[in-house]
C-alpha cells in the first residue's frame, strides 16, 4: 500500500492506494506546527495498514512555483542546486532559508518551485513523527503536470485558481486568477472516490501517491545524507558482488576437486579390472602377430620346382645355363647360348620373370658347333604368393 | 575514527586489495587451470577405463578365436620340442628324400634360427650332389610337404656333363621349418 497526501495551507488530503486503486481516503485540517503532527498522527492511525511510501504534494499556497525562462543551460542534475544558490533572484524570501528544485521541458522551459526549509523540516518531522516514514515531497503543481495529457488545466489552489499549462508531463506556464475556459482537473486514469475527501486534493493526494516525482525537496543535510546512503549501497554492492563472484569461484574449484576426486577413486577402483584387461589385450596382440608371422611364412614359402620347371621351359635346347642361384626373390643364372640377348629376350615372356637383364661381360666361345655366348644374367622371381 | 584516519585505513584497504589482486589473480587463475587440466585428463583417462573395463568379454571370445587359430596351424609346425628336435626332425626329413631320389648329401648343417612372436624359424644347410630328375624331385618334397618347410636359398650348379642329361648338379640349399616357441606367447 502506498499513501499520497495533499498539503495545502490549513488542510491535508490522504489518500492509500493498492496499485492504482484507491481503498482509502481521509481528510483533515490543521492551524500550526503542532497541529499538523496530530493530523498526521490521526492520519496514521486510521490507516488500515502500514503504507509501504509515502509521496507528499504541497500545494501552491504552501511553496512558490514558476516557470522561468532565463536560466543558463546548465546539466539536468546540476539544475536544482543552480536554482538554489540564485533561488533570491526568482523566488520571494521570508526568511527562512529556501530549498529549491527545478526541472528543464523538453522545449527549454524551465519549472521550479522552492518551500521554506524549517516549513519542509517540520513536515518532514510530522510525518515520520506519525510513524509513516520519511516522505518524499514533491511540489504539487509539478505533479499535476505529470498526471495529466497536453492542455491547460484548473484547480483550486486556497482562494484562487491556479492553470497550468501541461506538454509532455512538464509544466510549461502557470497563472493564477479567476477561473477561465481550462478544463477542470481530473489526473488521467483517475475514477474518483464517491463520498468523503476534497475532490482536487484527493485527486493530487491519487497522484502522488500512483507515482514518484522526480522533483523532491529535500534539505542539503538530507541530500548529503541520501548520497552517503547511496555511496554505502554502491559499496555494499560492489562488495556483495566480489562476495559472490569469490564464493562462485570458490564453488567452482571445490566442485572440481570433487570431480577429479570421484575420477581418481573410480580409476583406483577399476584398477584390478583395467590390469586384467590389458593383459587380455596384450595377449590379444602378442597372438595376432604371432599369427601374421605364420600368415607370412605361408605366403613366402618356396616354390623352386616351379622356378626351375619354368627356366627349363622358357630356355631353348641350345641354351645350356652353368648355375641358378637364388637368394630371396633375387635369382642369378650363368650359361652358354648362341645369343645372350636371345636369352633375356625368351625371359622377357614370361611375366613372373621380372626385369630380367644381362650382368657381367659377354663373352664368344668359338666351338665344333658355331660361336657361343658365355653370359650370366638376373631376373626377379615372382612367387605365387605375391 | 575520524573522517582523516577513515580515509586513510579505507586508502590503505584498497591498496592491499589492489596488491592481493594483482599478486594472487594469476596465481589463482594458473591452479584453476592447472585443475581444470587435471579434471578432463582424469575423465578422459576414465573413460577410457571404462571403455576398457566393457570391452573385456569382446577381448576374452577375440582371444579365443586366436588361440584356436594358433592351435589350427600345429600341423605346419615341426613340433613343440627344443630347437636340437626341430633341426634334428628336418635333417631326418631331407636324408630320407635324398635316399629316395638318388641324392648324395655331401653336408648337412643346422644355421642360423630366428625367433618371432613366439614362433622360432629353424635353418639348415644342406650341400648334395644329383642329376636333375633327383634335385627337382626332392625340391617338390621339401616345398609340398604338409609341414610349413621352404628353401630359403638355392644355389645350383652344373659340375659337368653339359648337354647330354646326365649332368651332374652340386646344389646347395638352406631349408627352414618353425617349432612353437622362443620370443613372445
Amino acid at each position: 500500500m502506498r499513501l499520497g497526501i495533499s498539503m495545502s495551507k490549513g488542510a491535508l488530503t490522504a489518500v492509500a492506494v493498492d496499485g492504482k486503486k484507491p481503498i482509502w481516503a481521509g481528510s483533515y485540517s490543521f492551524d500550526d506546527d503542532a497541529d499538523l503532527s496530530a493530523a498526521m498522527s490521526e492520519l496514521s492511525n486510521e490507516l488500515p495498514r502500514h503504507p509501504s511510501a509515502v509521496g507528499l504534494a504541497v500545494e501552491s499556497d504552501l511553496c512558490q512555483v514558476r516557470v522561468l525562462n532565463d536560466v543558463p543551460p546548465v546539466k539536468s542534475k546540476d539544475l536544482g542546486r543552480l536554482i538554489s544558490t540564485q533561488s533570491p533572484r526568482w523566488f520571494l524570501k521570508n526568511g527562512d532559508p529556501l530549498i529549491a528544485v527545478a526541472s528543464r521541458s523538453r522545449s527549454g522551459q524551465v519549472f521550479a518551485a522552492a518551500i521554506g526549509s524549517k516549513f519542509l523540516a517540520s513536515v518532514t518531522g510530522a510525518v515520520v513523527t506519525a510513524g509513516l516514514g520519511v516522505p518524499r515531497v514533491s511540489p504539487a503543481t509539478h505533479v499535476v503536470g505529470t498526471a495529466v495529457d497536453d492542455g491547460e488545466w484548473v484547480r483550486t489552489v486556497g482562494a484562487f485558481f491556479e492553470t497550468v499549462e501541461v506538454s509532455e508531463a512538464s509544466v510549461l506556464s502557470i497563472r493564477r486568477g479567476p477561473q477561465n475556459g481550462a478544463r477542470q482537473f481530473v489526473p488521467r486514469d483517475f475514477e474518483g472516490f464517491g463520498a468523503g475527501g476534497d475532490g482536487e486534493g484527493a485527486a493530487i493526494a491519487w497522484a502522488v501517491a500512483i507515482q514518484r516525482s522526480d522533483l523532491v525537496f529535500e534539505s542539503p543535510d538530507d541530500r548529503a545524507l541520501r548520497d552517503k546512503v547511496h555511496r554505502r549501497r554502491i559499496v555494499a554492492a560492489i562488495v556483495v558482488a566480489v562476495g559472490l563472484w569469490l564464493g562462485a569461484i570458490a564453488l567452482y574449484g571445490i566442485r572440481l576437486n570433487n570431480v577429479r576426486d570421484d575420477a581418481t577413486n573410480r580409476l583406483t577402483e577399476l584398477q584390478p579390472e583395467i590390469s586384467e584387461v590389458l593383459r587380455l589385450q596384450s595377449d590379444v596382440d602378442r597372438a595376432d602377430q604371432a599369427l601374421d608371422t605364420m600368415a607370412d611364412a605361408i605366403a613366402a614359402r618356396s616354390d623352386d620346382v616351379v622356378l626351375l620347371g619354368l627356366l627349363t621351359e622358357s630356355l631353348s635346347d641350345s641354351v645350356h645355363l652353368v648355375s641358378i642361384r637364388r637368394s630371396g626373390a633375387n635369382v642369378t643364372v650363368a650359361g652358354v647360348a648362341p645369343s645372350a640377348a636371345a636369352v633375356v629376350a625368351l625371359l622377357e615372356r614370361f611375366p613372373r620373370f621380372e626385369l630380367p637383364k644381362l650382368v657381367g661381360p659377354v663373352t664368344r666361345e668359338v666351338t665344333a658347333t658355331g660361336v657361343l655366348e658365355r653370359f650370366g644374367l638376373t631376373f626377379l622371381w615372382r612367387s605365387d604368393h605375391d | 575514527m575520524t573522517e582523516r584516519e577513515r580515509k586513510s585505513v579505507l586508502i590503505g584497504a584498497v591498496v592491499i586489495a589492489l596488491g592481493l589482486g594483482v599478486r594472487g589473480v594469476p596465481v589463482l587463475t594458473d591452479k584453476y587451470r592447472q585443475l581444470r587440466t587435471d579434471v578432463d585428463q582424469s575423465q578422459a583417462l576414465l573413460a577410457r577405463a571404462e571403455a576398457l573395463v566393457g570391452a573385456e568379454q569382446s577381448l576374452r571370445d577375440g582371444l579365443s578365436v586366436r588361440a584356436s587359430d594358433i592351435v589350427a596351424l600345429a600341423p605346419l609346425l615341426i613340433g613343440s620340442g627344443s630347437r636340437a628336435e626341430g633341426v634334428a626332425a628336418i635333417g631326418a626329413s631331407l636324408q630320407g628324400w635324398a635316399a629316395s631320389y638318388g641324392v648324395t648329401v655331401a653336408r648337412l648343417e643346422s644355421a642360423r634360427d630366428s625367433s618371432a612372436s613366439g614362433f622360432t624359424r629353424l635353418s639348415v644347410d644342406m650341400e648334395m650332389e644329383s642329376d636333375l630328375e633327383g634335385l627337382l624331385l626332392f625340391i617338390a618334397h621339401v616345398e609340398r610337404d604338409g609341414r610349413l618347410l621352404s628353401l630359403e636359398e638355392l644355389s645350383v650348379e652344373n659340375s659337368g656333363g653339359e648337354g647330354d642329361g646326365t649332368a651332374v648338379l652340386r646344389s646347395n640349399l638352406r631349408v627352414s621349418g618353425w617349432i612353437m616357441g622362443g620370443e613372445g606367447i
